[in-house]
């Protein structure tokens, strides 16, 4: 492309850019009145939204609330977590599971006759 | 080479936020709202010529101009304000696209079941065309003969191409707003404005400077 044509391309380019700019400030009032009802329109439909939507949620509470509902919820687990036995009782039973171990019997004897020891346990305990 | 930032020439520059709004540095629905009709003030004009332009019909262009102001409000109004330019755009032209679509099947239909009359390529009325009073009548004249010339040299142009001319050169965006718009790559843009350019200048012949 020559220079020449370039300067042509770039002088006709600002006619155009002139012409449509004094087109559109040549807008008659019918139009702009149309365009202004259309641009309220526009405004009623967001005004009416915004009424709809009393607590409307914007973009930088969406987040703070989820952050918010998960420490909630995070926090209520916490507190509500299953409490492992504690005291005496506990201690015993744990450390007659570890006399059981260490014993060195077969395990077999302690599930074989699991009825026998528990029908033991009971007539002991009617004793 | 480093671009420069976007331009759109109808963004608005200061929100008109209210002081105790900025210091407090909230977007208020009150001040959302003001924002939003700035915005769709500063847009209209040039929207409803760039619809004229590409659809040569009043009635269409000023509703696919209301069409988009809505969509926007409703879908993007909570974005921020210098997003809403290109969104704006984006939508329009979707929308000017639509109609076009919509015509083009309607007169693929229209001539066989009114045998052969056609509504869209009738000339446009003239007090429809006329512009503005203010100007002096000769010069009102010239450039209303200038815009029809103009407006017929357009629609010899692809669409792609015509889009680029209006954007460019009736919203004055720049190359990388206008590619923002299209979702085209600046190079692209830059080869469609060339070919609409040349294309025109030819067309126009005798309208020329």
């Amino acid at each position: 492309m020559t220079d020449d044509h370039e300067e042509e391309l770039l002088r006709s380019a600002r006619h155009y850019r002139d012409q449509l700019t004094a087109h559109v400030e040549a807008t008659d009032q019918q139009t702009l009145l149309r365009l202004a009802e259309a641009r309220r329109a526009a405004l009623e439909l967001r005004a009416a939204s915004a009424h709809d939507r009393p607590f409307r949620v914007p973009g930088v509470w969406l987040p703070a609330g989820v952050f918010a509902c998960a420490a909630l919820l995070a926090l209520a687990v916490w507190i509500y977590r299953p409490v492992p036995p504690t005291g005496p009782t506990a201690v015993a039973a744990a450390v007659e599971d570890v006399e059981l171990l260490a014993s060195g019997d077969e395990a077999e004897i302690y599930t074989e006759d699991a009825v026998f020891y528990e029908w033991a346990g009971a007539e002991s305990g009617a004793i | 080479m480093a671009l420069g930032p976007v331009c759109y020439p109808c963004n608005p520059g200061v929100p008109p936020y209210t002081d105790w709004e900025i210091e407090v540095g909230i977007r208020t629905e009150f001040g959302l709202e003001r924002e939003i009709e700035k915005f769709l003030k500063s847009v209209e004009k040039r929207a409803y010529r760039f619809a004229e332009l590409s659809l040569r019909d009043r009635d269409d262009a000023l509703d696919v101009v209301q069409d988009s102001m809505m969509q926007l409000v409703r879908a993007y109004a909570d974005r921020p304000g210098s997003e809403w330019a290109p969104l704006f755009y984006q939508i329009l032209r979707n929308r000017i696209r639509d109609t076009q679509r919509r015509r083009r099947t309607r007169n693929r239909w229209v001539p066989w079941w009114t045998g052969g009359a056609r509504g869209d390529d009738e000339e446009p009325d003239p007090i429809d065309t006329a512009v503005s009073t203010e100007q002096a009548p000769d010069e009102a004249l010239a450039q209303g003969q200038f815009i029809q010339a103009l407006s017929a040299a357009v629609h010899t142009l692809s669409e792609r191409q015509r889009e680029v001319f209006l954007l460019r050169s009736l919203e004055g965006f720049d190359v990388a707003a206008t590619a923002q718009v299209m979702g085209c790559s600046e190079g692209s843009v830059k080869t469609h404005y060339f070919r609409a350019l040349t294309q025109l200048r030819e067309a126009l012949g005798e309208h020329q400077i």
